[in-house]
């Protein structure tokens, strides 16, 4: 292995990094708004909405990821709306994360104690009051860990990308490997910049998003 | 060019056939290898050495924070750099088995857990053996209560293998995708596959609930 | 950590002195008979640092009742769960039948027991638990039947002989088929009675076994308990808030506390007439919670 591909392939590499990260955040950003407003709907007292609400998180979280990128990515242009494959990657995982997001939302929701609602109907709260100001603020708190979780396995399902030809961090590490042919080498660092990536980041982030909230939450209610 | 074209249905039926054979083998094998495999590493957690238990959880915890596609090609391309050939078959379903059977020995571990100190004692009182309280007293009651949990898994394995194409094992998906690049037309093929795994995640899922009720009547845990 | 089998890494050094007790194979019939049945000496138990006894000495004979009393937080079930080697102990040695339980005799020297010996000394004692501890996936009968069967070896149907009869013995022979879910809390404590007294053990222990029991289902467990008393070779140890029936049962009843024996005696006078302080208040505050 000579010095001009190694250069070359640690930048590939890192620029790969770049990309899986960009489109994490891209895709978790999608997620969080739609899996909020899925998951809401899902509670919702109307039942033909909380059934729109089912049929979206049932279809997303049971046909494989990857089958409905391949649906973005080679049938939509069939229809005549040829999205960049950049657009598939963030909106295709986004929006199968945002259905187990919704169903996280949900089960927070109605984790809430029932004295909880009883109480704010006592006290005559309308019903958007009781949700942002009662429901709201102890939902956040048990979503948080579970949404943890889920952050991590988008970050890992951003690896499928390699399938529609974005050169993010496994398919870089990869191509690095390919051109090399220290398939060790590149994998293993590939591998460990995962690791990194979710329990250095990601989890200590979700571990003080949670702190913050509980202490918030803490305050408040003495207050 | 119509929307949806039933003729290219019947056409693309053969391939689905043919890569929905593979995917179901896939996932049961692997299925059973996560699960076996699972249950070691939960029972290995449990011993009294905290190196091993330490370890054991530390490898569970890279596992599963890494993306299965990269562990499958690692498996796959690392061992011919050494003069190992594993066939992609072995690498494929092996590496989806270990992947989730980090996820399997969490499950494990909860149920071991949620197992009462008294049962433990009251085994040591008895002076059951180690083996014999682990068999017949302890599994029992942990295994149960978590079986949703990992028929869950065994749905959300089924919605992986799509990945095995990366290294060239022709699954339901891969199939679609060979017959739409073939015939210009990926509609009906890809949709095919989505509702055959849709149809199949719904149905999973009711088995798995049913069986779990039967189970919590059939050892009095609720 | 769900750890069963607990080794005795820490017990204490300096037991030299206790070899010279005779090893029971050498002793003479007379001699056996005399020598407690169980015996602590010195025992010491410690959480951290907090002392939960400190040099217990106690010696229990053959066939003798035994009641423990005292207020929470002064030892009394940690005694019967160190016998059960359910806990370790930091240091002094228990003897059960003349033999040391927690330390073994290798060389002429006392070294900590290991597996083998701990599940020899074990078999001579059953345990009943305040919360029953019946296991939740098998019958009555399967409870009974479980160790006879997987620890002594016994055949299939002379185990389920045997936990019949003992169902029978604690009234419940026509709920042998039923689950613990299934049986009211002194029908599972009757179970739980009939399960350990399957293993045949020499010496039983009670840990506050009616505590956890509604006040009309204690009477039932106390019933089968006398019985087991009249009728029985059986050597027992009880943790109990029963004054009642500690008096009326009991060769001697001792009173903790602290992590100390303050006081023990003859039932009729440690309940009727103590002479210890701690004693009095503790027995003045139990009666007027009645």
């Amino acid at each position: 292995m000579n010095e001009f591909p190694l250069t070359f392939s640690v930048l590939a590499l890192a620029h790969g990094l770049l990309i899986t990260i960009i489109v994490t955040i891209g895709a978790s950003l999608v997620a969080v708004a739609l899996g909020l407003i899925a998951g809401l709907i899902r509670v919702s007292s109307l039942w033909p909405l909380r059934w729109l609400a089912v049929a979206y998180i049932e279809f997303f979280r049971g046909t494989s990821l990857l089958v409905q990128v391949y649906l973005l990515f080679f049938v939509l242009p069939f229809f005549g709306v040829a999205l960049s494959p950049w657009a598939v990657a963030i909106f295709g995982i986004g929006m199968n994360y945002s259905a187990y997001l919704a169903e996280v939302v949900r089960a927070a929701i109605q984790a809430v104690d029932r004295g909880q609602y009883e109480a704010s109907i006592a006290l005559n709260f309308p019903r958007l009051t009781m949700m942002r100001r009662i429901v709201a603020p102890q939902a956040i708190r048990s979503m948080l860990p579970p949404s943890g979780n889920l952050l991590i396995e988008l970050l890992k399902s951003t690896s499928l990308v390699f399938f529609i030809t974005i050169t993010e961090f496994t398919t870089a590490s990869k191509l690095a490997a390919d051109a090399t042919g220290n398939y060790l080498l590149f994998f293993a660092v590939a591998l460990f910049g995962y690791y990194f990536l979710a329990r250095a980041l990601i989890t200590p982030l979700v571990r003080g998003l949670e702190r913050r909230l509980s202490s918030g939450f803490v305050r408040e209610a003495l207050a | 060019m119509s929307i949806w074209d039933w003729s290219y249905v019947w056409e693309a039926w053969p391939y689905l056939y043919r890569g929905a054979i593979v995917t179901i083998q896939a996932t049961v094998l692997s299925f059973v290898i996560a699960v076996v495999l699972g249950l070691i590493v939960a029972l290995i957690r449990q011993s009294p050495n905290r190196y091993v238990s330490t370890t054991m959880t530390e490898l569970v915890e890279f596992i599963r924070s890494t993306p299965l596609l990269l562990q499958v090609f690692f498996v796959y391309f690392v061992g011919p750099q050494f003069g190992i050939l594993i066939p992609a078959w072995t690498a494929g379903i092996g590496m989806l088995g270990i992947h989730y059977a980090a996820y399997c020995s969490e499950v494990f571990r909860a149920g071991i857990l949620a197992v009462e100190e008294g049962q433990w004692e009251a085994c040591t009182a008895l002076n059951l053996s180690r083996m014999r309280t682990w068999r017949t007293i302890i599994l029992p009651q942990a295994i149960p209560p978590i079986v949703p949990a990992l028929g869950n898994y065994f749905v959300g394995m089924f919605k992986e293998t799509p990945i095995l194409a990366a290294i060239a094992i022709l699954e339901m998906l891969q199939q679609a995708k060979i017959f739409g690049a073939n015939n210009y037309r990926y509609t009906e093929a890809i949709v095919m596959v989505g509702f055959f795994f849709l149809v199949f995640s719904l149905v999973a899922s009711a088995i798995v609930q049913s069986v779990s009720i039967w189970l919590n009547r059939r050892y009095r845990l609720q | 950590m769900n750890e069963p089998m607990l080794r005795f890494e820490n017990a204490a050094k300096g037991d030299e002195g206790l070899t010279v007790l005779d090893k029971p194979d050498t002793a003479c019939n007379d001699k056996v008979m005399n020598e407690p049945m169980v015996r602590f000496e010195n025992v010491t138990k410690r959480y951290g640092s907090l002392t939960v006894l400190d040099e217990l000495n106690l010696d229990i004979a053959r066939n003798e009742k035994v009641c423990i009393i005292g207020p929470s937080g002064s030892g009394k079930t940690t005694v019967l769960r160190m016998l059960m080697t359910l806990e370790q102990i930091q240091g002094g040695v228990i003897w059960v039948d003349g033999e040391p339980l927690t330390h073994m005799q290798e060389n002429g020297q006392m070294v900590p027991a290991n597996d083998r010996h701990l599940r020899r000394v074990r078999s001579k004692i059953g345990m009943v638990f305040q919360h029953f501890n019946l296991f939740p996936h098998m019958t009555a009968l399967q409870n009974c039947m479980e160790a006879p069967v997987s620890v002594l070896g016994l055949p299939k149907k002379e185990a389920e002989a045997r936990a019949s009869e003992l169902l029978d013995m604690v009234g419940l022979g026509d709920k042998r088929n039923h689950f613990p879910i299934q049986l009211s809390g002194g029908q599972k404590q009757r179970v739980a009675i009939a399960r350990a007294l399957a293993m045949r053990p020499k010496v039983m222990l009670f840990d506050e076994v009616t505590s956890a029991l509604d006040p009309e289902l204690i009477g039932e467990v106390l019933n089968v308990i006398r019985k087991l008393g009249a009728e029985h070779d059986l050597t027992m140890l009880m943790v109990t808030h029963q004054m009642g029936f500690a008096k009326e049962f009991s060769d001697r009843v001792c009173f903790f506390y602290g992590g100390k024996i303050v006081e023990q005696g003859p039932p009729d006078q440690l309940l009727g007439n103590p002479q210890n302080e701690r004693t009095r208040q503790f027995l003045s505050a139990v009666l007027e919670a009645r």
